[in-house]
């Protein structure tokens, strides 16, 4: 054969071209351009070499050929381009339906006998007998009982009859809350006649049969997709093979209706609620639900604490946890942490020079009151006191000392007794303390609730404000037991006021014709206020606020040491009354109409006064005609004058008689702290 | 000192931004309350770990109407209250770039590895740190729990910390001299470090949405998950239950970006690696990767290679970061924590 001979040059040339052109993004073209560089060398060296030697110089290149040809994920890969060409096909089978009808005669004898020996024979006689029930139609329409098996030579497929029995079916067949119509009425036969289903046989004597039923419309294409008539259902595997690829159940699915309502998804998404680990609440109060918190987190000082004690096991002490994991026994020198738990605020860890650097640095005074606190707290009902802590007035609108008019005395003691000795309490210890129990008593109207309000607002203390109805209950010794809880709570949020209204009805004269109930409440009232129990120490101040004085009890009387009597306004106060009212309201009153009007309404309470306001202010919507009631303005109201304040003092009396007053005044001599 | 002075005038405000609370980025599931949606829905939320309004926002409907009690009509009620408290549409880059520029950052204890990560972890994203045995995983997991309670300015995060501890290498003395190291107080650094050991892979998962819960309770700055993998690769075993295995680890790793985004926690995972012993990689020097496959790695914004440097000291690398160059610093790790490696 006549070969032309290669030239040195030209192979190199041509070698080095092709070596070059290779792209490794495109393996097949690189395939190409290795084969022809192998040619052209196994050509180039025959010319000189021998055959043996020319190998052993090819061997690299086959390498990297056979290596780039075998690549998994290059030419070795025929599936590619099989699955573009697939994902652009439409899966149209799925949305086929059948073309026969409901009325089709066929659907008459939809399940015949095979020929052939039966090898089950069962006390009905044989196979034939069995009629599968309408539940065994979706195994038939496709779907597979149970999930897709990893490894399907372990589990066989289940037959239809073990599907039957199991509680997915019943599971699924519960879930699957379909319409009503039912199939029942197809399947049934008594065992005796054909064993053929019927449309119209009567209802099944069976109590097996379970219900599960199809709509109508569904059971078409239900019956329809798989239905091969004239085969028998112990042929079930191949007219089920037949639509694998129709109805191909994901794993983790285990039933589903082709065009039904969608899949029954195995595992449900991560929004289950959550319950720790014990399944059995439902309602969880928040209470229950941070047991289940610091069950399964602790804070790391509790874990510290754990591990120490693992470390180091005393038997002469034996560490008992409890829920909060407390130490019953505390161990030498560590002092337990406080009450902050895994729900605690942050706190940031400011170091501060007065505390030592401890393991648990401990030694301030705040923490052994804090666990005093807990223990005072312990023994009283936490539902008591979470009923009392909402008890806790969170002011509504500020109310400064200035709002109220007149009333300078009764002012001026209560400044003394709450405000100062919260400003110097190092002024006012001792004797000095200030006192535990104020009562204020005078007519209603004259503002002692509103001295409350002001107290509440303008103290920095914590505000209880309790009537008789947050310390009543139904249960026999509630009563007495809110009592103790109001004050051992009180006596927990230091420094505490308790405003009491209406005290009059808690603490009036024990006598024997009263009800027990109350009895107990009283008499824990009066131990609590100043009893064996009370420390000297306990900043709590107790202000009741009763229309009756004469009715309370005497040993409520001597522990309210202060008894001030809230007279109505003199003239001064009704002034300042009057003018601090209409000040919101547009007006046309000079001083000396002011003047006057405070002058003829002696004997009116502050009430009255707010009343006689209001009744004036309605004036000159009176003067208005019915008629513009819709078009006028806010602004064009006429403001008030003296006339409409002389029509509201004829409609507006005092409601406090001068005999009333008699009485406050002879109690206040008696027992009062006025001069 | 200036640090304890700032430390104590930030006591004071981070009191008082307790009490006013009305810098919080999330809001609570109680907001929904009022007008369509009744009290009992709101329970029942929160019954199924929905506790912020973002929460609720950012789920499929689907899954809300997996809750019992919650019909189609009623997640359509709740998804459109809670779009009017959540802003999901779109903003100008200006405004992205001054949200990222208040983003805070915590610092690790080592100044070399802040500046290699730009000025400390991230809140608000992921951060995976992956490593083989002794690389310091751990070790950087117990300092970030103590930096992440200093206050701002000092490089921290003013939150408390969960930490996810599946394999029991928690230990609280580390957090102590770390405590002692930057001049805070060793109880109340223990107290803001929450624990709870993980025993399986689901356990694990519900404890992230007992986290969840916990987060609306008081302010959180660092979530860790000390490892993310470690239970699932004893969990599912084999090729055969790889699919499940990818599948929960998504959704575990999906709820973790979930409470970044809610909360703003900084979320820190530690990850295991596995050799490659197929002949591919038989070359290159360090044949081993992380676990986790492609789930974990687009799941985590950040990833953090760690090896072992000489003695005390280690090399941490940038293997992944939308903003990060990849680059190399070396820390050690000392008795009272992280540092910077002594040359």
């Amino acid at each position: 054969m006549e070969e032309s001979k290669i030239d040195d040059n030209d192979f190199l040339y041509s070698y080095q071209m092709n070596h070059f052109k290779e792209d490794p993004r495109d393996p097949f073209a690189t395939a190409n351009l290795k084969r022809k560089n192998i040619a052209l060398s196994l050509a180039y060296s025959n010319q000189s070499l021998d055959n043996a030697t020319s190998c052993h110089i090819l061997h690299d290149q086959l390498d990297s050929y056979f290596k780039l040809v075998d690549d998994r994920n290059g030419i070795n890969n025929f599936a590619k381009a099989t699955l573009d060409l697939v994902s652009n096909v439409k899966n149209v089978s799925k949305s086929w339906k059948s073309g026969l009808s409901i009325d089709d005669p066929r659907w008459k004898n939809p399940w015949k006998p095979m020929t052939g020996i039966c090898y089950n024979p069962t006390e009905s006689g044989h196979c034939g007998n069995f009629i599968p029930p309408e539940s065994a139609i979706p195994i038939f329409l496709g779907g597979r009982g149970t999930p897709r098996d990893k490894n399907e030579n372990k589990q066989p497929k289940r037959l239809v009859s073990e599907y039957f029995e199991s509680d997915q079916m019943k599971k699924s067949a519960a879930a699957a809350d379909l319409s009503s119509l039912s199939l029942k009425d197809n399947f049934q036969t008594k065992t005796k006649t054909s064993l053929y289903s019927q449309y119209h046989d009567g209802p099944s004597t069976s109590a097996e049969r379970m219900e599960i039923s199809v709509p109508l419309k569904r059971r078409h294409e239900l019956m329809s997709s798989n239905f091969v008539p004239k085969k028998n259902f112990s042929s079930y595997k191949e007219s089920k093979s037949g639509f694998d690829e129709e109805t191909e159940p994901k794993s983790g699915i285990y039933h589903r209706f082709p065009g039904g309502k969608g899949y029954y998804r195995k595992s449900k998404p991560l929004t289950a609620p959550l319950r720790g680990f014990s399944q059995e609440n439902e309602d969880d109060s928040d209470d229950a639900r941070r047991v289940t918190f610091e069950n399964h987190f602790k804070t790391a000082g509790q874990e510290l604490k754990i591990s120490n004690q693992k470390k180091q096991p005393d038997n002469s002490r034996r560490p008992v946890y409890d829920d909060n994991q407390r130490n019953q026994y505390q161990p030498t020198k560590k002092f337990l942490g406080g009450k902050r738990t895994v729900s605690s605020k942050f706190v940031p860890p400011v170091k501060n020079n007065s505390q030592e650097e401890d393991f648990y640095p401990r030694g301030s005074d705040v923490n052994d009151v804090e666990q005093e606190l807990d223990e005072r707290l312990k023994n009283i009902e936490p539902r008591m006191v979470e009923l009392i802590k909402n008890e806790i007035m969170d002011t509504g609108s500020s109310i400064s000392w200035d709002d109220i008019a007149g009333l300078q005395f009764a002012k001026t003691t209560i400044q003394e007794i709450v405000v100062w000795p919260m400003l110097r309490p190092d002024i006012f210890t001792g004797l000095r303390r200030p006192p535990k129990g104020i009562l204020l008593f005078g007519p209603p109207g004259t503002g002692k609730t509103l001295i409350g309000k002001c107290i509440a607002s303008q103290s920095k203390s914590t505000f209880f404000s309790i009537s008789a109805s947050s310390l009543t209950s139904k249960w026999i010794g509630d009563g007495e037991k809110m009592v103790r809880a109001l004050f051992a709570v009180a006596r927990c949020e230091q420094p505490a006021v308790v405003f009491i209204d209406e005290i009059d009805s808690l603490l009036s004269q024990r006598s024997d014709t009263e009800h027990e109930s109350s009895r107990r409440i009283k008499t824990e009232f009066l131990v609590q206020l100043d009893g064996a129990g009370t420390g000297e120490e306990d900043r709590i101040l107790v202000i009741g606020a009763t229309n009756r004085p004469q009715e309370l009890d005497e040993a409520a009387r001597r522990r309210l040491v202060k008894r001030l009597y809230i007279p109505l306004p003199d003239q001064e106060a009704r002034n300042q009354l009057v003018t601090n009212l209409m000040k919101l309201e547009r007006n046309s009153l000079t001083p000396e109409e002011v003047e006057k009007i405070s002058t003829l309404t002696d004997g009116y309470s502050g009430a009255d006064m707010k009343n006689l306001c209001q009744e004036a202010c309605l004036g000159p919507i009176r003067s208005i005609a019915s008629t513009d009631m819709f078009q006028i303005s806010a602004d064009e109201v006429r403001p008030v004058n003296i006339d409409d304040f002389m029509v509201a003092l004829k409609r507006v009396k005092s409601s406090v008689s001068d005999q009333d007053l008699e009485t406050y005044l002879k109690w206040d001599q008696q027992y009062g702290s006025g001069f | 000192m200036a640090l304890s002075a700032s430390m104590s005038s930030c006591a004071d405000t981070v009191a008082t931004n307790l009490e006013e609370d009305d810098e919080c980025s999330y809001h609570p599931v109680s907001k929904l309350q009022g007008g369509n949606i009744s009290a009992a829905d709101v329970k029942k939320l929160s019954d199924a770990g929905y506790h912020t309004v973002e929460s609720i926002a950012f789920t499929p409907k689907r899954h809300l109407m997996a809750i019992k009690g919650i019909s189609e009509a009623k997640a359509d009620k709740i998804m459109a209250e809670a779009t009017k408290f959540v802003p999901m549409g779109f903003t100008t880059a200006t405004a992205a770039h001054q949200k990222r520029s208040e983003l805070v950052q915590l610092t690790t204890g080592s100044k070399e590895l802040d500046r290699l990560l730009g000025g400390g972890i991230e809140t608000g994203s992921i951060t995976e740190i992956f490593g083989e045995f002794r690389s310091g995983k751990t070790q950087i997991c117990h300092t970030l729990a103590v930096t992440c309670q200093l206050p701002i300015d000092d490089g921290g995060g003013e939150g408390k910390c969960i930490y996810i501890d599946t394999e029991g290498s928690f230990r609280p003395e580390r957090l102590i001299e770390t405590a002692k190291r930057f001049n805070m107080n060793s109880t109340d650094v223990l107290d803001n470090v929450i624990v709870a050991r993980a025993f399986n892979s689901d356990h694990q998962t519900q404890l992230l949405l007992l986290a969840a819960a916990l987060m609306t309770e008081s302010r959180f700055a660092l979530l860790i998950v000390d490892s993310a993998m470690a239970l699932y690769r004893t969990d599912f075993c084999g090729r055969g239950e790889l699919a499940a295995r990818q599948s929960h680890l998504a959704r575990f790793l999906r709820l973790l970006l979930r409470l970044a985004d809610e909360f703003g926690v900084a979320v820190v995972i530690t990850n295991q690696v596995v050799a490659q012993v197929d002949g591919a990689a038989m070359f290159s020097a360090d044949p081993k990767k992380p676990v986790g496959g492609h789930i974990m790695a687009h799941s985590s914004t950040t990833r953090l290679y760690l090896r072992k440097g000489r003695g005390e000291t280690r090399i941490c690398k940038v293997y992944d970061s939308p903003c990060l160059p990849e680059a190399e610093a070396m820390f050690s790790i000392n008795p009272d924590g992280i540092g910077d490696a002594k040359e």
